[in-house]
């Protein structure tokens, strides 16, 4: 055992790499057999990361282009005063659908689908761990996103704007079914980004080529972690926000309205606690691909590598603490709005380390210009004068007079446009020759980035001025005589200046971009893993990795990785499968089996897009049939994880036997399950937080029903734990054991969630006679959701130990199903205790 | 996850300290308590996050360069400096 070791591995055994001699004949066949993908029409079942991932990227590009032609459309409307483009009801929807498809369909997902193309080769990695969970994310957010965006030609797009205020959104003053879009398609899609980031984190911290501990994580991978990571504790929040939203419109249950004790400011404090870390959920995989090309283009490392990283950190953390400076205006306690003037300006402290770090990088190199060099220069400036703009608004007297004016439209363009778009446009000219057989134009990427560039600068630098002059943002149009025209003429030449660059990228692309087959090789002599020589099983052999720069440091390691002399030069199991590793010090653990292409995950993501557009539609029983079919899908993907192989050691290279199969913390299922269950946790704290400021504002005293049905759900909820931990530990008694004690931990949960249930409504509270009644009900049929989903799995144990898949050799489902047991009835403690705990304290 | 635990802690007293200040004025909407004993409250919280980052730069620092206690240090001292700067608004008035 090596000194330092977090897995007790005997790190002495990576000197014997890279290995003398020939590899075996017939083995690089094999690997290209294994890994190679479906033919014909069977394109879609692919969930090979190389075909993933430009399907994804494809899609969030395609996206952009839709919601840059409706700016386009925004920008004719307001070219002129008193024009008649657009309707007025038309231009609404027009700007909503503008900025929920960018902030929802292109940024989120577009920085995803670069984490999924790169980082299983950044990592060194054969694939990311759940390649059918990324596939299952891509397929679900198409097939939402395109439906969401069709429905614009219907008149049925939401009109709200992107952040969908109540009561402006309450059924009385929007009614149809125009706002439902929203709130389910945006839920909808939010399930998918989050599926998405559990595959990164645990790529991340578990799929790392040996060797590389964090000190040598590439900086990209780093801010996807944390990206990843605000995923997590974000998103589950606007996914609370349009359950509540949509449950007061469909069922009338009044969250946010005052008339029966609800507040629409919930909805406020819910939306932005999301929507601020948002802004930097965008921009920090945008900084980690501008903190990986500048090295390349400007040929030297990074400078001040670790404060980067430190700088990421630090955004992560303090981005959720800014939420309220959305809400300056809206009354707020002026100590509350003090404290969140100050964070919104301390948040500048690691962006500014990120910038001045880019910065000493480019003056320190020797700088190239080629596209993606003028893309991050471009990049660089934009962003530093959004950053700018940002600090004056956070600044309480300046944001009470610009807020809600083309002053803030400019503010978020500017960091929008430099934080995300620009660097994604250097990602797609700096990685497309890793991709592709043939790079991006660079005759034709400088005239994009020109244009773009000018006609960014022209579309919204005017828009500070008209702000301050007091144009108020979403109108649809103004009157002539106020000195409005000039700013808005010139922000529509931009804006069309701005659109010709995209079309020559477009252009660019259908020339040039050929994917799935060969790739145009290191053209811009990058530094990472990412440049090795690969095809569709990522690299021939798995490197031990050295360095933060391996390419430029281990002169040899390309032509030794190709030779097959590292890790897993081949397929020792006959099948699909990559190393795991540990999460600090990437030390070899185990190897995972992983699945080959099937069409499960896509219909799975077609019932469950058809589930939430049926619902939408009010098509309830159809609906039903979707989530059930669903469920089904998802059933049948599942059945076939969990199989121990024949092999329970195999030869990983050098002689080093790993295992075959792994439960518990060490497999990757295990944290995907932990991870499920952090977001189920912040759904459920976001609910305490509604609840205690419904609690708060509530004018009339809230009771409880406390009695002897309270300690009998409490004490079923902490015996259905003791059951779920038993389950997984007598495996090795007769299997119908674990099973009964599976089938017992659901049933107690269920039986706990439904006596609360019934004595809530047997004290007289209805769900829609005011705030208390709503909330407590939301958080019952939250708890009532896992319940159900605790009994499918209870119902599959059931299964599986019928077709003899339960026993000790495979512990795993019992432990993950278990896992999620004991989450369920802790979340029953808390939904129990919340409710009674405040209600015995006067508001 | 000791690892992860050391590289954010400095990071996630920022993040208490800040629920911690954000928590007291609106304790303080709603007449929980009278507004002198919340700013006792909030310079003993300040205090206290002080000390602890402080303690964690030491610790970190001295358990020498590795990347995960440098970083560790160097997120702690930040966590530091933001501590000082959101409690600012509130002891300055």
């Amino acid at each position: 055992m090596s000194e330092g070791s977090e897995t007790g591995f005997d790190r002495s055994i990576y000197d014997r790499f890279p290995t003398k001699g020939r590899r075996p004949k017939g083995e690089l066949e094999q690997l290209r057999e294994i890994w190679c993908g479906p033919k014909g029409w069977q394109w879609i079942t692919a969930i090979n990361n190389n075909f993933v991932g430009v399907y994804y990227v494809g899609a969030a590009m395609l996206f952009f282009v839709l919601a840059g032609v409706l700016a386009l459309v925004m920008r004719a409307q307001l070219a002129l005063p008193l024009n008649g483009v657009l309707p007025q009801e038309t231009y609404n929807q027009v700007f909503t659908m503008h900025g929920t498809v960018m902030m929802f369909l292109f940024a989120v997902p577009a920085v995803e689908a670069l984490g999924v193309l790169l980082l299983p080769q950044m990592l060194g990695a054969r694939d990311l761990p759940f390649p059918r969970l990324s596939a299952y994310a891509f397929w679900a957010y198409l097939i939402g996103g395109l439906a969401f965006f069709c429905s614009l030609f219907f008149g049925l797009a939401p009109d709200g704007g992107w952040f969908m205020y109540p009561p402006l959104t309450s059924t009385t003053y929007s009614p149809g079914i125009n706002a439902d879009f929203w709130l389910l398609g945006i839920g909808f899609i939010e399930i998918s980004a989050i599926a998405g980031a559990i595959e990164i984190i645990v790529g991340v911290l578990k799929t790392r080529a040996p060797g590389m501990s964090l000190d040598k994580l590439p900086i990209f991978a780093w801010a996807m972690l944390v990206f990843a990571g605000m995923i997590i504790i974000a998103f589950p929040s606007v996914i609370l926000a349009t359950t509540l939203l949509e449950l007061e419109r469909a069922l009338n249950w009044p969250f946010f309205d005052a008339t029966r004790g609800g507040d629409p400011m919930l909805w406020q404090h819910l939306f932005w606690f999301f929507g601020h870390p948002e802004v930097y959920i965008i921009f920090l995989p945008a900084a980690g691909a501008m903190s990986t090309m500048i090295p390349a283009v400007a040929r030297t490392p990074l400078v001040g590598h670790w404060m980067v990283v430190l700088a990421f950190l630090a955004t992560g953390f303090i981005s959720f603490g800014v939420w309220a400076h959305h809400m300056f205006t809206t009354g707020l306690p002026g100590a509350s709005v003090g404290v969140f003037s100050a964070a919104s300006m301390a948040v500048s402290l690691p962006a500014g380390v990120q910038v001045f770090a880019w910065i000493a990088t480019v003056a320190s190199g020797k700088m190239r210009f080629n596209t993606p060099g003028l893309f991050v220069l471009g990049s660089l400036l934009i962003f530093v004068m959004g950053g700018l703009t940002g600090v004056m608004a956070a600044m309480v007297p300046f944001d009470w007079q610009a807020h809600d004016t083309y002053f803030i439209v400019a503010h978020l363009h500017y960091v929008l446009i430099g934080g995300m778009v620009f660097p994604l446009f250097a990602a797609i000219y700096y990685w497309t020759p890793m991709v592709s057989s043939r790079p991006l134009s660079e005759r034709l990427g400088r005239w994009t980035f020109w244009l773009m560039f000018a006609g960014m600068h022209l579309a919204f630098l005017p828009m500070h001025l008209s702000g301050l002059m007091g144009m108020p943002r979403r109108v649809w149009t103004y009157a002539p005589g106020r000195d409005l025209e000039l700013p808005n003429l010139i922000s529509t030449v931009g804006a069309f200046l701005f659109a010709a660059g995209v079309l020559i990228w477009i252009i660019d692309m259908v020339r040039n971009f050929r994917p799935f087959g060969s790739d145009a090789g290191n053209v811009y002599d990058g530094p990472g893993l990412e440049w090795l020589p690969a095809e569709l099983y990522s690299v021939r052999s798995i490197p031990v990795v050295k360095s933060l720069y391996p390419l430029w440091d281990q002169k040899t390691l390309a032509r030794d990785v190709e030779a097959g002399r590292y890790f897993l030069p081949g397929a020792p199991t006959g099948g699909r499968e990559t190393l795991v590793t540990s999460p600090v010090q990437a030390e070899p653990q185990h190897l995972l089996p992983m699945p080959k292409p099937s069409g499960w995950h896509v219909w799975a993501a077609v019932f469950t897009a058809g589930f939430f557009l049926l619902l939408t539609v009010q098509a309830y029983a159809a609906s039903i049939v979707s989530a059930v079919l669903a469920t089904y899908c998802v059933i049948r993907w599942c059945w076939f994880l969990d199989h121990p192989l024949p092999q329970k050691e195999v030869d990983v290279g050098a002689g080093l036997m790993l295992k075959t199969y792994a439960s518990g913390p060490s497999s990757t299922g295990w944290w995907a399950m932990v991870i499920t269950l952090v977001v189920a946790g912040m759904v459920l704290a976001m609910s305490v937080f509604s609840y205690v400021f419904l609690w708060s504002r509530s004018q009339a005293s809230w009771s409880a029903p406390i009695g002897a049905e309270t300690l009998a759900v409490a004490a079923m909820n902490l015996v259905a734990v003791l059951c779920a931990w038993l389950a997984s530990r007598v495996l090795a008694k007769p299997p119908r054991l674990t099973v009964m004690l599976t089938v017992a931990a659901g049933a107690l949960v269920a039986g706990a969630w439904w006596i609360d249930l019934k004595t809530w409504q047997g004290a007289g509270l209805s769900p829609d006679l005011n705030a208390q009644g709503a909330i407590v009900h939301a958080m019952a049929a939250w708890q009532g959701f896992f319940v159900a989903v605790g009994a499918i799995m209870a119902v599959y144990v059931v299964l599986r130990w019928l077709f003899g898949y339960v026993g000790p050799d495979r512990p795993a489902t019992i432990q993950l199903v278990g896992l999620f047991h004991a989450y369920v009835a802790a979340q029953g403690l808390v939904t129990l205790g919340v409710p009674r705990l405040f209600a015995a304290v006067p508001a | 996850m000791s690892a992860w635990r050391t590289l954010l802690a400095g990071l996630a007293v920022w993040l208490v300290h800040f629920a911690i200040v954000y928590a007291l004025p609106s304790l303080d909407a709603i007449g929980a308590a009278p507004p002198a004993n919340l700013m006792i409250v909030h310079v003993l919280a300040t205090l206290a996050c002080l000390i602890i980052v402080g303690l964690l730069v030491f610790a970190g620092w001295r358990r020498g360069s590795a990347f995960q206690h440098r970083i560790a240090a160097l997120g702690a001292a930040m966590a530091g400096v933001a501590i000082v700067w959101q409690s600012a608004p509130a002891l300055i008035g």
